[in-house]
This record gives structure tokens, sequence and C-alpha cells, in this order.
């Protein structure tokens, strides 16, 4: 059975300029795929494309087999949220919620009921007079209501107070435990890692890494720091260790030990001395995701190869 | 078509069509009203007996003396035409080119609704409201013209009338056809109002060179207006070419926005 969402090298040109380039995902039903990138990496453009907004230069985009661009009739099963939100500003809120409802044919009144209740959405409103805020809440309900198979949600808690948030991320969470499929166009890293399962790093519109959230994060070289009792070993005696990827010494009697694999020979070597403390946080998704974007790699260099 | 989506439409264009149409039908019961006066005093033929014919014709002042002369040089020659044309052209371009311009259109195709449909109901929109108003300056003219003494025949103000809803539909479906190839609305209006001027120019104009006359039969104003339908009544050629040109540049709009990509804000 096809996933929810495949993209096989889907590349976008505009002009001269490759906004995304042979970029391959896959989304399968039930997953919460957290998609990550800075500004103009790629993300929207992505996400576009999966609506059928934007044609591909070259490559696919299927939505359970269908192409979104041909096929209308698919969206229907997809709620989109997008991270620019021009709303209609003649119409009140409950008209637009009503308007869409009609063409989408499958709204969940009950259920839209309850989502303008929880996230404070005020229908008797006229949408010009809306904050930033209250225009993505009304765009949420929107996506919601119909209780989609898909989310695609571009920046969702853009401009929202933090306890609406807080509340949407609970609604999202059980959209996804009643096998939601959802992609999560985020900057908020603690958001993503959250409620993702999966995380998507997009950089100059390629994916450059992809995977379980936590596989994302073990991948990542563990950062040791060691107090000792005294004075500390020196650092070559750490650095010569096979793992060790970078040792610095902090203070005279701390080491800060950038480690890569298996921690086994560095614990060894550790418990030949009298240590203080050992502490080896785990890297968080901000980290993982930073390390992607602080490889130098030249991008033009990348480009240029392929 | 998708009723939800024409309610939409027309709901956008509901306020501008108001104010459009109370000044038509203002501006279409005020020359009626001025003709009692202006025929009483004689001077209708006077004011134009000293402009050269050609000119005469051009300006549609052609037995301007006379009740259904007197209407088109007053309303129907230039100033109805006008008014339709530039009406048939904004507000298209604001449901089309305009509303993706301003990034609206992106969400609404997001929704499961076909381009075309999006495009065709607001084209429909467009036609019902250039209908609504063809059909209030007729009718006002057709009430008022007793009241004031000005004998002219219900045949001929329907005929015209359905020339003015023509004309309009025509820089409307134009309109659709560029927003469909994708151009931004400054261009669109650029593009439709060039034409619009070229088409009066090839029409009213040329013809007092001589030579260029026989390019006037390329202008949709010579297939509504060329055959006199106030006096003549309905011109099957003429309405027949506009129906068609209007269905050849509507296909061209719907044909063209279904796969291309749509502008972000």
């Amino acid at each position: 059975m096809p996933g929810a969402i495949e993209c096989r090298g889907l590349t976008k040109r505009f002009g001269r300029l490759t906004a995304v380039r042979e970029l391959d995902l896959s989304l399968d039903a039930g997953t919460v795929l957290g998609f990550v990138g800075p500004n103009g990496a790629g993300k929207s453009t992505t996400i576009r494309m999966m609506l059928g907004l934007c044609a591909p230069t070259a490559g696919s985009v299927r939505l359970w087999g269908a192409d979104p661009l041909r096929d209308h009739q698919v969206r229907a099963r997809v709620g989109y949220c997008p991270g620019e939100l021009r709303l209609d500003e003649r119409l009140t809120v409950a008209a637009t919620l009503t308007s869409w409802g009609k063409l989408r044919h499958s709204t969940d009144t009950g259920f839209r009921d309850e989502l303008v209740e929880r996230l404070g959405v005020e229908p008797g409103r006229q949408v010009r007079g809306l904050s930033t805020g209250n225009r993505r809440k009304v765009a949420l309900v929107g996506a919601l209501m119909s209780r989609p198979d898909l989310l695609v949600l571009d920046e969702p808690t853009n401009g929202l107070d933090p306890l609406v948030q807080e509340e949407f991320m609970a609604i999202l969470g059980e959209a996804a435990s009643a096998g939601t499929s959802v992609l999560l166009s985020s900057h908020v890293l603690s958001e993503v890692e959250r409620v993702a399962n999966e995380v998507a790093v997009i950089r100059e519109g390629a994916i450059v890494a992809s995977g379980p959230t936590s596989q994302l994060r073990g991948n990542l070289p563990q950062v040791f720091r060691a107090v000792f009792a005294g004075q500390a070993p020196p650092a070559a005696e750490f650095s010569a260790l096979p793992g060790a990827l970078q040792v610095d010494a902090p203070s005279p009697r701390e080491l800060k030990i950038s480690w890569s694999g298996a921690p086994r020979p560095l614990l060894a070597k550790l418990g030949g001395y009298d240590i203080e403390s050992l502490t080896a946080p785990e890297p968080d998704l901000e980290t993982a995701f930073l390390s992607y974007y602080r490889n130098d790699e030249p991008a033009a260099a990348r480009r240029a190869e392929s | 078509m998708n009723a939800e989506l024409l309610k939409r439409g027309l709901g956008a264009q509901l306020r501008s069509s108001l104010i459009w149409g109370i000044s038509m039908v203002a501006l279409t019961a005020s020359v009626v009203a001025l003709w009692p006066s202006l025929s009483r005093s004689g001077s209708l033929d006077s004011m134009v007996a000293g402009l050269p014919p050609d000119l005469v014709s051009a300006l549609g002042l052609t037995d301007f003396g006379s009740p259904a002369g007197f209407l088109n040089g007053n309303l129907y020659a230039v100033f109805l035409p006008l008014l339709f044309t530039v009406l048939g052209t904004v507000q298209m371009n604001a449901l089309t080119a305009g509303d993706e311009d301003a990034g609206r259109l992106e969400l609404l195709l997001a929704l499961p609704v076909a381009r075309p449909v999006v495009y065709l109901s607001r084209y429909a929109g467009v036609a019902l409201v250039l209908g609504v108003l063809a059909a209030a300056t007729g009718a006002t003219v057709g009430i008022t013209a007793p009241v004031f003494d000005l004998d002219i025949g219900a045949a001929g103000i329907a005929a015209v009338s359905l020339s003015m809803f023509w004309l309009g539909l025509f820089q409307a479906s134009l309109v659709l056809a560029l927003a469909g190839l994708g151009l931004r609305a400054p261009t669109v209006s650029t593009v439709a109002f060039s034409v619009l001027a070229a088409a009066y120019a090839v029409y009213a104009l040329l013809p007092l060179a001589g030579s260029a006359a026989d390019l006037a039969r390329w202008s949709p104003w010579h297939w509504a207006l060329g055959s006199q339908p106030l006096t003549q009544g309905f011109d099957v050629r003429g309405s027949a070419l506009l129906v068609a040109s209007c269905a050849l540049l509507t296909a061209v709009g719907l044909l063209t926005i279904r796969r291309r990509t749509i502008r972000t804000a």
C-alpha cells in the first residue's frame, strides 16, 4: 500500500535557482515527520509540491499513490496550514470555516466546534480584524476539522501564545494517536522533538539527514565532561583513544571529551583516575540540527558535483 | 462550476458591483432625462454639424438629433461600453491574478477543488454581474424613455444591452486567459487595457484613415456595435463571433491554470 507521501527525485527550479534538489522523502501512515531546516532551505516549496500548488521541474510526488497536481480529490484527505497565511479578509471566521467545510464535503461539525473552543477561536469576528495568531488558529481549525488522514503543517505555531501552543500540541498528539500522518515543518525544534517520531533535515533543497528522531540524536558525538578530584590528566592521554574526536580542558580540574561510538574504552580509562563527577547529556535535536548546518562543506561545491 | 465558489466570487464583488451598478444606472437615467430639453432646443444636430462625417461616425454621433442617435452618442457608442469593459477587466483580474498575487488562491487550491472549477465559478460570477448590470441599464432606458418622450424600441434596447454584456465579458475572458497563463495582476491589467484601447482604436479611429477600414472587422467593438443594434436589433454574426472568442479565451484560461505553479504572496 502506498505511503501517505512519497517524493522521488523531487526537484524544483525557479530560473537558475534550484529550490529543491532530487529530494526523496516518505511518510508512512500514522507517522509524525518533523521537517526541519532554516528559512530558504526549500521546506515550503516541497510542501507546496506535495499539495499540488507547485509543479515539480523533475521527479514526482505522490499522496497515497496519486499525483496531487492532477488529482484534486486526493486533497480531501489532507489538512493544510500554510506558513504564509492569507485568509479572505471579507469574511467572518464562521463564514470562512463554513465555506471550507462546504468545499471539503466532509467536515465533522461537532469536532470543528470543539476545536474552536479549545483553541479559543472567536467565530463571530471579521477576519480583517484578527491578529496573526488568531488567523493561524482559524487555519489550524480548518486543517483539522475534517479529521484528515494527513496533516501538512508549515510553521503551525507561528504567532500563537504559549497556552494555545500547548493546546495545539495536545490536539496534534491526539490526531497522531488516532493514526493521522503528520508532516510538521517547524523552526521550533523542541516542538518537533516532542511530537515527531521521525525527522528529515533539509539543507539547500536536499535532505541531508533523515530517520527516527532518536537515531538522529544517537548518530551525534557525545560530549563527556569529567571533573577530577585533583589536577586533570593531560588531554593527550585521552585524545589518543580510538573514538575520541576532540579533547579540551576548560579548567585545570576538568576535561571535555567529544566521543563517537561505544564509550567503554573511555570509561575504562577514566576509571583509573579519581573522578568527582562525570556528565554526558544526551544530545538534543537542536544539537543534531546544528551539526548538519555547521558542516562547512561548501554548498556550491556540492551543487557543482551533483 | 461550484455553488459555494460562485457565492464567494459574488460576495467578493458585491460592494464594488453595487457602486458600479448605481453609477451606470444613474448615468443612463440622467442621459435619458436630458432628452426633452435638448431635443426641444433643436441644438443637437447643430452640435455635430461642424464635424467631419467620418469623425461623427467614429464618435457614434450619427443622426444625433434622433432618439436612437442621441442614446448612441451619449451612452452606447463609447461611455457604457467603456464602463462594461473596464468593469469586466477589473473584476475578473481581482478574482484571478489579484487573488493569486495576494496569496489567497493558495489556501483555496489546497482544498479538494479543481483549479478550472475555481476559475469557471469566478468567471460565472463576473458574467452574472455584467448580465445584471446590462439588464439594469437596459431596464433604466426602457422605463425612463417613455417618461421623457424618448421614442425607442424595446428590441433595440435589449439588443444593445446584450452587446454591452458581451463586450464586458470579452474583456473578462481575456483577463481569465492572461491570469491562467500566470501573469501578475498589474501585467494582466496593462495587457487587457492595451487590447481594449487597440480594439476601440481599430473599430472607431482607424476607419478615419480610410485604407485601414477593413481592420475594424477584427475588433470585438465592431462585432458588438458595428451593426447598430439599437436600431437594427440583434446581430447573429456579431454575437456568434463574441461568443466564440469568449469561449476560446476562457478555454485558454481554464487549460493553462490546471498544471502550473501557483504564485505565493
